[in-house]
């Protein structure tokens, strides 16, 4: 059995993606999965996550990240293999003892420069914006997609924004998990979202529509925020209707201090990692949530 | 008549009908992790009652138990209960888990070293104080690799953002 591709993205920034990857992750991985971790954000938070600051630097002196990797491969048109460019075992967190199986293909912050140079240079090369694009989804479904047969879960953590290898990513995965607030500003943005990626005039010739609609995750949620239950009501309303625009996850991401704790690389268990005094974080959230992960892209 | 709940008995009925607690269906967890948790930490818990509670539990609900506890609880918890194990102060938290397990599970704790015989004297025995400690290599904190220190000092230093790449093959056109 292939392994499923999972991206989590939203246009907007700060709803908790990189959050949603950690935690998604860990949780597969502690239920046995090989799990791999693409960070297609150059601000490289999920690399900083699980590969800590020493040794990030260390790869990103050696080249081994995402961004040299296009470098290479687009600009220098290099025959770098992919695979060579992931570490294995990154996670310092353990579970029954075990350390958590998850690799790592990291970012760095030149990533943000890289892209506009594979631009220049296809540009430069008489590639049109089609052709361009048309590279990227070969250069996906040539490199990326063949991870796939070495992992259980490929977890992409897109960039804010839409770049030009966070939509690729989005077309290509299996299934999209947008990380979303239940707010105003962040449910807004999410329709700008959905008419860019999803909508009649998204895409273009180069580029195929995604799999499956996107799968808003509910992030960051407060009961005692009335905003948020009022959101609330209407993405659910919303997801009930005949023709949906999006699936809404059954199970919601609480506001969890525990949440913001997981990000840094201080807790050697994955029980402690994700302890929360003030509700069963583990049991109550992440378990469902990875099972109802599990049921959408392999059925019930 | 009864004059106190029986809270056995009480856990007994919450298990067999969960269906009947919904609302506190969430706090059975950790209720059920604080109470084994302070069952561990008895201060006259022995490897003998430490087997007892594994044996009952079932080996993979006590890993989890344990997985759950405080670094520095199971290291409480390791070391006096194998004191004689002379790497288990300055170990890992991962090797303080490894052999809390493994004591449980079975395995003997380290047994009292030999009285120094007599005849060494007090003064081999000074010396002997006072060496540097070649004999058994150490895993202490400073050996342990797997938990790189993190960034000291200014709040916005970091290796990783001053870190810069090498050189591609070709500079591009």
């Amino acid at each position: 059995m292939t392994g499923k591709m999972i991206a989590v993205a939203n246009m907007k920034g700060g709803v908790g993606k990189t959050t949603t990857v950690v935690m998604l992750a860990d949780a597969l991985a502690a239920s046995g999965a090989r799990v791999l971790v693409v960070d297609l954000d150059p601000q490289a938070s999920a690399s900083i996550c699980f590969a800590g600051d020493e040794i990030l630097a260390e790869m990103i002196r050696g080249g081994r990240t995402l961004d040299h990797y296009l470098g290479l491969r687009i600009v220098d048109r290099d025959r770098a293999s992919l695979p060579d460019f992931v570490r294995g075992s990154v996670s310092t967190t353990a579970h029954l003892n075990e350390p958590l199986p998850v690799a790592l293909l990291p970012s760095g912050p030149d990533l943000r420069i890289v892209e506009r140079e594979i631009i220049y240079a296809l540009t430069t090369r008489k590639f049109s914006m089609h052709a361009i694009e048309a590279h990227l989804w070969r250069l996906f479904h040539d490199d990326f997609v063949p991870l796939r047969d070495a992992y259980d879960y490929v977890l992409f953590d897109c960039a804010p924004g839409i770049s030009p290898m966070t939509e690729v990513a989005i077309r290509a995965c299996d299934l999209v998990v947008v990380a979303c607030i239940p707010d105003f500003l962040s449910t807004y943005v999410l329709k700008g979202f959905y008419r860019l990626i999803w909508g009649p005039r998204a895409g273009g010739e180069s580029m195929l529509a995604p799999k499956s609609l996107p799968h808003v995750l509910i992030t960051r949620a407060q009961e005692t925020v009335k905003q948020h239950q009022a959101t609330l009501q209407l993405l659910e309303e919303g997801a009930q209707l005949p023709n949906p625009a999006y699936r809404l996850f059954r199970n919601r991401v609480p506001q969890s201090a525990a949440l913001a704790n997981a990000l840094t690389r201080q807790y050697t268990t994955y029980r402690n990692k994700y302890y929360d005094a003030s509700r069963d974080l583990i049991g109550g959230t992440i378990a469902p949530l990875t099972a109802e992960l599990k049921e959408i892209l392999h059925g019930a | 008549m009864a004059l106190e709940i029986d809270g056995l008995a009480i856990l007994c009925a919450i298990a067999e009908t969960p269906q009947a607690f919904p609302a506190i269906r969430q706090d059975v967890n950790k209720a059920a992790q604080a109470l084994v948790t302070k069952q561990i930490k008895a201060r006259g818990l022995t490897v003998a009652g430490l087997r007892q509670v594994q044996a009952a539990l079932g080996p993979q609900p006590f890993a989890l138990i344990v997985d759950g506890m405080k670094d520095a609880e199971v290291k409480t918890l390791a070391v006096r209960l194998d004191r004689h194990d002379p790497d288990l102060k300055a170990a890992k938290p991962t090797d303080h888990r490894r052999r809390l397990l493994a004591l449980a599970a079975g395995t003997d704790p380290v047994a009292k070293p030999a009285a120094p015989a007599r005849s060494a004297g007090k003064a081999s025995a000074k010396a002997a104080a006072t060496a540097p400690a070649t004999a058994r290599p150490r895993t202490g904190r400073r050996d342990a690799a797997a938990r790189p220190p993190e960034p000291a000092g200014h709040a916005l230093d970091s290796a990783a953002m001053a870190a810069i790449p090498p050189r591609r093959r070709k500079p591009a056109s």
